[in-house]
């Protein structure tokens, strides 16, 4: 089918080993492994106390994710580089687009932005579910408020995966599946600005996850995902583990924000302005200017804290002249920016759809323009707020509560356009339509639980309690996930050619709806009754409000299983094709493409560009694209 | 009356019954942490004024929300729905901006006057002012005299106890406090950040190492009452609650110190003296 | 079938401005990282008022090591930017990139050299004062390193492999990067040093 069968003479050993793909990868990180834990031993042997050498467990961890990827082919380019070699063939690069098509594609280094989005979408699935398994098992435990069945070590670990999983899972859950694959398409670019380095973005995790992961049979570690310092620093060797994922994850993040921003700025067809671009790249632009920025703090404050452990630095140690203080910061210079990163896309990619079922304009699209660079700025203005209690200078509080507090004006402003959006429409309750209704609820909640987070006397009550976690669930679960799942479900049949189930999909709705309110009503209250987080034991009077918790927790478990058997149903086992490609009539310039997408998006760059959001004309179907662009030839509508 | 006006005055009304009811019952429901210290009582009141402030804001969000959906658009006969109608209203934005500004902004001085200015906010002003060693030497940090009483709470993996420098400097596992006396809490670690939380008393101070943080607060109501650790701080971390912190009679605080006094004579000489913070010598202690 | 190379011509234009954007994104990206190590320096010095700053037994760094090598760097982006015109003249970039190269290395090596022979006291376990130092060294060390097996693969491809356009590219984006490094370097030193 393609040049490949073609070709008659005997392969370079290169292309033989670029079709091993990820089964290459796993045999580098093992070699990678050994070089870099015999490097590490070498360099930094264990004490006589210890259990093993941090230096090796680290060095070792870096070497695998280095060989993953070298195995992965990673490499290959730069040496060919260094080595003076031609420019790829015409092979290489049909194979690196994964022209031949097949599953087999997904599973080595693609950096066709599509694929790279599938890949996003299963491992994002994939860690949502895994984390899910944490909870799960921190709400049994929690049922009574003695330790039942599980040992301190064992939940505290089980906390900490839990927490860190989901912040890998949130960090790329919309930008990761929908936004590499949709930007390019939406500003009618044939890639990324840099394909490469997209592809890389989303191999850093797996090894990620797994390292992480690994600490399981190291002792785990104790921190949570916070990793506050120096507590890390007296940690068993699980706690390496935690340094180096989030080490890899941080990179992606950063390199991720950097390929958006390229690609928006340079990558735009000839003649469509920033005032053009659908609101989702939008928010998917702005989020990278902070994804770009906040993990380099992260990753400071990281290599410090290997610094302790390995070399027996004292950057956090008060009696060697550190203090908590400096991680406390640095991390959450980093910490906060990284928590509109979850959230920009998902206002974006909530505002793209609202249109399509309100069957009415998206109201005020420069307003939500500003709103979203408001935040984007604000938000590196606030992280003291996490702080307050700490033992920061008393008057310095003032101002973050203000900065904070602050931060609901921009955020009002999505609510606003919302708003005027739904104002006098038609809505259509598909089930997209009922997870932006689920995450309009949801998210004022925790935006206004957030406003008794930053009023520093009230803070006084309520920091470190069960309604921190309550907030930030409702605002990352809440909204972020609820607008996961809609998005997945509407862009599924654009992605794959598949349809879900409405019907099914209207139940799983409002099972998950129900139980995450009850679910995290009931952490709200225990919050503000007292109830500390991270803890194994309680005050036996607050344990109604637990088990109320955890029963609607496993309800709410249940309904994140109900959505993986409607997807898996729907699109493996008994596959539901979608007749018509554009199922929910939308205008975006994403659905006028032929099914399946070409490789390389469009023949000729399209032209003639506006906001596609003119549901008002009646005769927008007919006209010459107020949204749309010069189809490619052959193709009808 | 059109329909659209009618459903307006409609939703308007429900939301305004919705937001005088919830005040009502905000205004008499018995928010946490209480009234146990003036602290207590000030946060406690901050969160009512928040709660008062956010459920009207809330609930008419909620029905403008749901009001916006079922106020149906127009035939596509009919005339031309207005542009501010469908693609943006400068003016509205700016109004809303104002207004939602003007909110924050009220909510922000509140706040920041609540800690700047009556007894208890000059408390809360003061908590966490931190006074940082030079390699563990105290700089500074003169005991406070004159109407207060110093109570050092000591964290540790897994442990809080408490020392009381103005009564000879002896060291309890328990926390008991006179009623209505001013007290100055200095947190401080041994090893690594816990977080000293007295719930009911709307105490909350990071405990560092080589760190004082200071956090005063006036007892007003006698009780038993629980104290948690509320910062990660290892495997153990949630089994640092107490449940018998206790806040009594004058004269039963005088009777539980001599108690505790001779109670603890055989290991004060064991005790280094008291200082705002320690480094412990690692061999000495192991965990 | 393969669409890649018959519709769409490759746009130098377009590649120039994708690399130089590429590059300053990047150097933003380690403006953070070197924000975030000023922060860390500043906020431990801070905390160590009281004569723990710089500690005893620690010595000064030497001033004259450190001065030869920035000049070695100085001297690597003098020699890139004479290649860069060169190449934008139509010449070979391998003559003056190898001086590039001789000199980029010269500077890593004596940056390596360097961080072990700082002076007596110079261990990151001896306080803070020489962790932090010791690790903003070594981060520069990385990247100085890195960027020269950039610039080695630019000189390496030449004028078989790569166009003129391409080269010019790369060259201009690496001097920047170098400049920056330049600077970034400077200020380092300046600041361990004096401050």
């Amino acid at each position: 089918m393609t040049t490949m069968a073609v070709a008659r003479q005997p392969r370079p050993l290169s292309q033989v080993l670029a079709q091993w793909g990820i089964v290459l990868g796993i045999v580098g990180a093992f070699i990678g492994f050994v070089v870099g834990a015999q490097i590490g031993e070498h360099l930094v042997p264990a004490d006589a106390n210890s259990t093993g050498s941090n230096a090796a467990l680290i060095i070792g961890y870096v070497g695998s994710a280095i060989g993953f990827l070298a195995g992965m082919g990673f490499f290959n380019y730069p040496i060919a580089r260094l080595m003076g070699r031609p420019r790829p063939t015409e092979w290489d690069e049909a194979f690196l687009y994964g022209e031949e098509g097949g599953w087999k594609r997904y599973f080595r280094l693609n950096v066709d932005h599509k694929a790279v989005g599938m890949q996003y979408l299963v491992t994002i699935i994939a860690f949502l579910m895994l984390g899910g398994l944490g909870a799960m098992f921190i709400r049994a435990e929690l049922l009574q408020p003695e330790p039942s069945f599980a040992s301190a070590e064992s939940y505290l670990t089980v906390v900490g995966l839990h927490s860190v999983i989901m912040i890998f899972m949130a960090s790329a859950a919309i930008i990761g599946p929908l936004g590499n694959y949709f930007v390019p398409i939406m500003i009618g670019s044939r890639s990324m600005a840099f394909p490469r380095l997209e592809a890389l973005t989303f191999w850093l995790l797996p090894p990620a996850a797994l390292i992480l992961l690994s600490s399981i049979f190291l002792g785990g570690f104790p921190t949570g995902w916070t990793g506050y310092a120096p507590l890390a620093d007296e940690a068993v060797r699980g706690m390496d583990g935690y340094l180096v994922a989030f080490t890899l994850v941080g990179i992606s993040i950063s390199l991720s924000g950097l390929n958006m921003i390229a690609t928006v700025l340079t990558r735009r067809a000839p003649g469509l302005r920033m005032t053009q671009i659908p609101i989702f790249v939008w928010s998917v632009f702005v989020t990278s200017v902070l994804g770009l920025l906040a993990p380099p703090v992260l990753l400071a404050v990281l290599v410090m804290e290997m610094l302790d452990r390995i070399g027996h630095a004292t950057f956090f140690v008060p009696a060697g002249g550190g203090t908590p203080y400096l991680w406390e910061n640095l991390f959450w210079v980093f910490g906060h920016p990284e928590v509109y990163i979850f959230i920009l896309p998902a206002f974006g990619v909530m505002l793209e759809m609202l249109p399509v079922f309100a069957r009415k304009p998206l109201w005020g699209y420069r307003v939500a323009v500003g709103g979203m660079v408001g935040v984007g700025v604000l938000s590196w203005f606030v992280w003291q707020h996490h702080l307050f209690v700490s033992g920061i200078a008393p008057s310095l509080r003032p101002f973050y509560m203000f900065s904070t507090e602050a931060i609901s004006i921009p955020t009002s402003i999505v609510y606003l356009v919302a708003i005027g959006t739904l104002w006098k429409c038609r809505a259509r309750f598909t089930v997209p339509m009922l997870f932006i209704m689920g995450f309009l609820f949801n998210f004022l909640i925790g935006g206004f639980t957030g406003v008794f987070l930053s009023d520093v006397p009230s803070d006084f009550a309520l920091h470190a309690s069960y309604f921190v976690q309550a907030h930030f669930h409702y605002t990352i679960m809440g909204a972020e996930v609820f607008g996961l799942v809609g998005a997945i479900t509407f862009y599924l049949p654009r992605m794959t050619g598949h349809v879900l189930n409405e019907r099914l999909g209207k139940i799983q709705f409002w099972w998950m709806f129900i139980s995450f309110n009850g679910t995290f009503l009931s952490l709200l209250a225990l919050g503000i009754l007292g109830m500390p987080r991270r803890v194994v034991t309680y005050d036996p009077g607050l344990q109604g409000l637990n088990v109320s918790a955890s029963l609607f927790a496993f309800a709410l478990g249940g309904s994140m299983l109900f959505f993986l058997f409607i997807l898996v149903k729907d699109t493996i086992v008994t596959p539901v094709r979608a007749r018509v490609v554009n199922v929910w009539d939308s205008l975006g310039n994403e659905w006028r493409l032929p099914s399946p997408i070409p490789i390389h998006n469009f023949t000729t760059p399209p032209t003639d560009w506006a906001l596609p959001y003119d549901y008002d004309r009646d005769d927008h179907r007919t006209a010459v694209p107020g949204g749309g662009m010069a189809l490619p030839e052959g193709v009808t509508e | 009356m059109s329909a659209t006006r009618r459903l307006v005055y409609t939703l308007g009304a429900i939301w305004l019954v919705l937001a005088v009811i919830g005040s009502f019952v905000i205004a008499i429901l018995p928010f946490p942490p209480g009234a146990a210290s003036n602290v207590a009582g000030s946060v406690t009141d901050t969160i009512r004024l928040l709660t008062w402030a956010a459920w009207p804001v809330f609930s008419l969000t909620i029905i403008g929300v749901i009001g916006a959906v079922l106020v149906r658009r127009s035939d596509p006969d009919a005339a031309a729905a207005p542009a501010r109608e469908l693609r943006g209203n400068p003016r509205l934005a700016s109004t809303w901006i104002g207004v939602v500004g003007a909110v924050v902004l009220a909510l922000a001085i509140v706040g920041t006057i609540t800690l700047g200015n009556d007894d208890a906010a000059q408390a809360l002003g003061l908590g966490g002012r931190t006074i940082s060693g030079d390699n563990g030497n105290v700089i500074g940090g003169a005991l406070d005299e004159g109407g207060y009483l110093p109570v050092q709470v000591i964290a540790q993996q897994w442990q809080f106890t408490y020392r009381y420098p103005t009564l000879g400097g002896f060291e309890s596992a328990h926390l008991v406090l006179p009623n209505n006396t001013n007290v100055q809490f200095h947190i401080t670690s041994l090893d690594v950040t816990h977080s000293f939380w007295l719930i009911a008393l709307g105490v909350k101070g990071d405990a560092v190492p080589l760190h004082d943080n200071v956090f005063l607060a006036t007892t007003q109501q006698l009780g038993t009452y629980r104290s948690v650790c509320g910062e990660l701080c290892g495997l153990w971390h949630g089994a640092m609650d107490d449940n018998s912190m206790q806040v009594v009679s004058a004269g039963d605080f005088d009777t539980w110190v001599a108690q505790e006094k001779v109670l603890d004579a055989p290991i004060m000489k064991y005790l280094p003296p008291y200082s705002t913070t320690y480094v412990p010598d690692p061999a000495a202690y192991g965990s | 079938m393969s669409a890649s190379a018959v519709v769409f011509e490759p746009d130098e234009e377009l590649n120039r401005r994708t690399l130089m954007m590429g590059n300053r994104l990047f150097l933003a990206a380690n403006t953070m990282l070197m924000a975030s190590m000023i922060f860390a320096y500043l906020f431990l010095r801070g905390n160590n008022y009281g004569g723990n700053w710089r500690p005893d037994g620690i010595a000064d760094l030497p001033s004259v090591s450190m001065a030869v090598t920035l000049l070695l760097q100085l001297a690597c982006l003098v020699a890139v930017l004479g290649a860069l015109r060169a190449v934008q003249g139509g010449a070979d970039v391998r003559a003056l990139g190898a001086v590039a190269l001789v000199f980029g290395l010269a500077a890593g090596v004596a940056r390596v050299w360097y961080q072990y022979n700082l002076g007596s006291g110079w261990v990151i376990t001896n306080g803070t004062y020489t962790a932090v130092s010791e690790m903003w060294f070594g981060i520069l060390i990385v990247e100085l390193l890195l960027g020269w097996f950039w610039l080695l693969s630019i000189v390496v491809t030449g004028p078989r492999n790569s166009t003129k356009a391409a080269t010019s590219r790369h060259l201009r984006a690496f001097s920047e990067f170098w400049f920056y490094m330049l600077i970034a370097s400077t200020f380092v030193w300046l600041l361990v040093r004096l401050v």
